[in-house]
């Protein structure tokens, strides 16, 4: 059976490439900070990023705002995940939605699906609104094949494991993707939940559905590459320090006054919302201008 | 109730120069590589070892200068599996090697793998593709 190995040290090709990649890939992880989103200002930026760069792919439609905002943002356990580079520099975002009385943005087309798993008591989380900024990237490789794209991506689920693991009683994460970036949740090993459908979420672009049992991930850890760095240090609670709670004006402003969203709301949404925030007053949040 | 303040400055994104933007990154990996090259002068063949690869193509060395762009076939084995993986592709660029005696030389190859449009449904390409990522997360994040 073949072995791996790497070439010669006095391959003098090799030596360059090595350290390449030594010298540029740490350099680039190093100065980048991964963490919930703190700030408002935080979130739209991070939802603006998603925006542009489903712009750009034709995931989402054009909207004034500018962002890829939903009704699940205003839920306090909605959390978004962010790669800052040097404090200011946004690279990437997740965003993790917990199941609730809004169900998930993926009931849309996997109701049927999804609800098999609530049905055996599976609490689920969502993994969506996953973006890297093309800017900084580039369009041209692949995620799977860049170093970098492919190792921020991963550090940014790692910090969204150990939000699950610690700070969640998530049972089951799952996702929606576009069949071509199927490869990455292969390589994590979700396994299928959904075929193949048309996502309106996506604009009417295809979409496969997939779970990872969460529990069963720590077994992974002993040969998967991907889980024994998820595994590898105990999850620290320091990057989900000052968590963003929502202000009833930040709820007004995004919710109301820019987007419609609540509005729109049925009332056993708003109703939902509501008991989620007992100390706001929602007749004030929904006011008419 | 907490209220976050905003202090910091919203996040920009960096400008383009900021970030290495290079293409997919070559591992010095020695995997065992059997190859046919369609050199317009005639085919090819050997088996000898990569001296690196990416996503995108592998690099090896064989003993005589090839054409850039000539179509190739390739049969590679990861570690830990029997079953060679098939792949096609082309010469992206050769380059002579010399050794001491000026009349002695290798010539490195890269050839550029054809990538299918769908990778999952290429068996090979989705098997590849997951080696490549947990080499990189093995030397990076490991």
């Amino acid at each position: 059976m073949p072995t791996l190995s790497l070439s010669s040290p006095e391959d003098p090709q090799s030596l360059t490439l090595l350290g390449r990649l030594r010298e540029t890939v740490p350099a680039f992880l190093q100065p980048v900070e991964f963490r919930l989103v703190q700030s408002r200002q935080e979130l739209e930026a991070a939802l603006r990023l998603v925006y542009d760069e489903y712009l750009k792919r034709g995931y989402v439609k054009p909207n004034a705002q500018r962002l890829k905002l939903s009704l699940h943002h205003a839920l306090p356990a909605t959390t978004t995940f962010i790669a800052l580079r040097r404090r200011t520099q946004l690279l990437a975002t997740l965003t993790v939605i917990e199941d609730s009385p809004l169900k998930l943005p993926m009931d849309e087309i996997y109701h049927e699906e999804l609800d098999g798993l609530r049905r055996q008591g599976r609490h689920l989380v969502e993994a969506t609104l996953l973006a890297l900024n093309t800017e900084c990237f580039g369009r041209g490789v692949f995620t799977m094949f860049h170093a970098k794209k492919l190792l921020l991506t991963l550090r940014l689920f790692k910090v969204m494991f150990d939000y699950l693991r610690s700070c969640t009683k998530a049972d089951d994460l799952v996702a929606c993707f576009n069949p071509k970036h199927a490869i990455l949740y292969d390589f994590l090993e979700l396994k299928p939940l959904g075929g193949r459908k048309f996502y309106a979420g996506a604009n009417g672009h295809p979409a496969l559905a997939a779970r990872l049992n969460i529990a069963e991930t720590k077994t992974r850890a002993t040969w998967h590459t991907a889980y024994a760095f998820f595994y590898g240090k105990t999850p620290s609670p320091q990057p989900f320090a000052k968590r963003l709670y929502l202000s009833a004006e930040d709820l007004r402003e995004l919710f109301v006054l820019a987007s419609r969203l609540l509005p729109s709301a049925s009332p056993a949404e708003v109703s939902h919302l509501a008991s989620c925030y007992p100390s706001y007053d929602f007749d004030t949040i929904l006011a008419n201008r | 109730m907490r209220r976050t303040t905003d202090r910091t400055a919203p996040p920009t994104p960096p400008p383009r120069a900021d970030i290495d933007q290079r293409t997919a990154e070559r591992l010095p990996v020695t995997l065992p590589v059997t190859y046919t090259i369609h050199d317009p002068a005639g085919p090819i063949k050997g088996t000898t070892v990569t001296s690196n690869l990416s996503g995108t193509g592998v690099g090896f060395r064989i003993q005589q200068p090839v054409a850039p762009a000539s179509p190739c076939r390739l049969r590679l084995t990861l570690p830990q599996r029997t079953d060679p993986l098939h792949f096609t592709g082309r010469v992206a660029w050769c380059r002579k090697i010399p050794h001491d005696s000026p009349q002695t030389f290798e010539v490195q190859v890269g050839l550029a793998l054809s990538t299918p449009a769908d990778v999952r449904e290429e068996p090979s390409f989705a098997t590849y593709c997951h080696f490549v990522a947990s080499e990189l997360v093995k030397r990076y994040l490991g």
